[in-house]
């Protein structure tokens, strides 16, 4: 049991080299005489060098989002360059002048870093890789188009979509999806919607507005602050999501379709099988969100939302798993591998395989014995760096390692929901990482499966 | 440095590696501060690896580093002893027993930390990585949270008690106590 409260600030002021002599020495005999109040000590210090240890954790390795962090982009530059190079030169709509919007626009001199598709609504205007344009408003048709402004901030648009600046750092995005990535330089950007207002904090985020004006914020790495219209202000982190509504209050976005090649927020490619994912978690501040990756499964996928640098490999010295490649990746929380209730639901649209990736440290969980099978495939994720996942398992050279999975199946054989239950197993020390979830429509795995979706 | 000497380098690299979060953990609850365990740890590290030679491979190796740490951190101590207040050697040494034998539990307590932090709200997340950043400077980060200094400490206070009874709470769920 913890002690008397002023116990208890001694030792936060013992631990702060604040305590004076007399104090100190009282501490003292109160620890010569209380084993329990050594327990507390004790207890109280290791609190303090664990968050010490986690604030010191390079940034892709803790748990916790913090303003200061950046994201770790799968796409390196030089990657990006080389696509860049081979996208297709097409036309977007750009136009100077006042925009169908209530803000007052204005022109933005920005580098076209790419123009995938994108196509022209109303007027024409051919432009193309490297160019640098006056711009007060976008409007695409389709395709994608990426843009450098002088502040740093990169915007990248997916068509169907509509906005326009309101200034040299503030878009008003009125229909569609976007992807901010601020950089260094680019704190304080702005994203206005019908339903409210994005600030950024220095991070990188997605928002997707629908024709209603329904707002899906869903941050990336660092922190953003949201204050809805009509309502207050809320501040999300990296690994979290809202839904603002016209006229009331926002509540969590708990599914959020993610590229496949970076973090960033998809809501024009493929259509994934995994239509949603929910869970039974209602507590008032929880918003993280589960990223679908539509057929994103193989190596270097991500596995967590939560953890920007753990991703799916093969075992050592053998290939990733041919039954799984081009499965659609759901990443969900590693912070929530103790939790004891957790239930996760995942609505399925067309015959599927559904697998869950497990600890092959731990025995099988129980729901996974009574409701799938084995598949006899293993999985690896990492690297792995000074976590506490790992603490166990020897790392190589560089200090990394690689926690291996069994990988589990269930099939949905006409589409529907399925319900994963709990990674927690009582009695075993709890989990050391949080479980994996892959679903392959059964269309692709064709050689497995007849066309009634049974296993063949 | 031999081939031989390599192998040896790689050994302790991959053992400190894994073990280091609870040298630092160890060292810390001995010394009255973070930036006394900062100070100290580097010392233990180089004392370890200086006397990596002894360590028998079949030992523990947690065990032997716990051993290390414990005769640097008391003589470091020791040594402080004349112009700061610190704990006097006999309550230290039955923290040091105690904390080895405890060491199990704490590490557990370590790893439920992870999950208690999730619990709290972004802002207070970013706010308490921010006090422990290396190099943080409270004054900033207590305006920033609309605090003074001292108002500040006593939340950090508050929410070092929240997350201690919170991986409480994990362990004895775990049946771990």
């Amino acid at each position: 049991m913890i002690h008397g409260q002023d116990r208890l600030d001694q030792i936060s002021r013992y631990a702060q080299g604040m305590l004076a002599a007399d104090e100190t020495r009282d501490l003292e005999s109160a620890l010569r005489a209380d084993a329990n109040l050594r327990r507390d000590f004790l207890e109280y210090l290791n609190v303090d060098a664990a968050l010490a240890e986690h604030a010191a954790l390079p940034e892709t390795e803790s748990v916790v989002p913090c303003a200061t962090r950046g994201v770790r982009r799968r796409l390196g530059p030089r990657l990006f360059l080389a696509a860049a190079f081979v996208l297709l030169v097409a036309t977007v709509a750009v136009w100077l002048g006042r925009s169908a919007d209530d803000g007052a626009p204005s022109a933005v001199v920005a580098e076209v870093l790419s123009n995938e598709q994108g196509e022209l609504k109303d007027q024409t205007t051919t432009i193309q890789q490297g160019e640098r344009l006056s711009v007060s408003g976008v409007r695409l048709k389709r395709g994608s188009l990426r843009l450098l402004l002088p502040s740093g901030v990169t915007l990248d648009l997916s068509g169907p979509a509509q906005g326009a600046f309101e200034g040299p750092m503030q878009f008003r995005l009125t229909q569609g999806s976007l992807n901010v990535d601020v950089g260094k330089r680019g704190k304080g950007f702005t994203v206005v919607t019908r339903a409210g207002e994005i600030t950024d904090l220095g991070t990188r985020f997605g928002v997707n507005v629908s024709q209603r004006g329904q707002t899906d914020v869903a941050v990336f790495s660092g922190e953003v602050r949201i204050r809805e219209r009509g309502m207050g202000a809320v501040t999300i982190s990296e690994g979290e999501a809202l839904r603002l509504h016209v006229g009331r209050e926002a509540d969590r976005l708990l599914t959020v379709p993610l590229k496949r090649e970076e973090m960033a927020m998809d809501m024009a490619g493929t259509a994934p099988a995994v239509a949603s994912v929910t869970d039974n978690i209602e507590e008032l501040e929880f918003r993280r969100f589960y990223g679908v990756v539509a057929g994103g499964m193989g190596s270097g996928a991500l596995v967590y939302t939560d953890k920007t640098n753990v991703m799916w490999q093969p075992v050592e010295g053998a290939a990733f798993p041919s039954e799984l490649l081009g499965a659609d990746v759901v990443r969900t929380f590693h912070s929530d591998r103790h939790e004891l209730d957790l239930k996760i639901s995942l609505h399925v649209v067309q015959p599927s395989a559904v697998y869950v990736m497990h600890d092959a440290r731990k025995p099988p969980l129980d729901w996974l014995e009574r409701g799938f099978e084995d598949t006899g495939l293993r999985v690896r994720s990492g690297p792995w760096k000074l976590a506490p996942a790992v603490w166990d398992l020897t790392a190589n050279s560089r200090g990394e390692a690689y926690v291996e999975y069994t990988v589990w199946r269930a099939h949905v054989p006409a589409g529907g929901r399925i319900e994963l239950g709990p990674p927690h197993v009582v009695g075993e020390g709890g989990a050391k990482v949080m479980f994996g979830i892959a679903v392959k429509p059964h269309e692709l795995n064709a050689d497995m499966y007849n066309l009634t979706g049974d296993k063949l | 440095m031999d081939e031989l000497g390599s192998q040896r380098h790689d050994q302790f690299l991959r053992l400190y590696t894994a073990n280091e979060p609870a040298i630092r953990a160890f060292v810390r609850r001995l010394v009255p501060t973070r930036a006394d365990a900062a100070d100290v740890i580097q010392e233990v590290a180089l004392v370890l690896w200086r006397k990596f030679d002894g360590f028998d491979s079949q030992e523990d190796f947690r065990k032997w580093a716990f051993g290390v740490a414990r005769y640097e951190t008391l003589a470091w101590l020791r040594d402080k002893a004349r112009d700061r207040h610190v704990l006097a050697e006999d309550v230290l040494e039955v923290l040091a027993d105690e904390a080895v034998s405890a060491e199990t539990r704490l590490s557990a307590h370590r790893e439920a930390l992870e999950q208690c932090l999730a619990k709290l709200s972004s802002e207070q997340r970013s706010l308490v990585m921010a006090a422990y950043s290396p190099g943080a400077r409270i004054e900033e980060i207590a305006e920033r949270s609309g605090r003074t200094i001292g108002g500040f400490y006593q939340w950090l206070h508050r929410i070092r008690l929240r997350l201690l009874e919170c991986t409480r709470r994990v362990l004895a769920v775990e049946g771990i106590s």
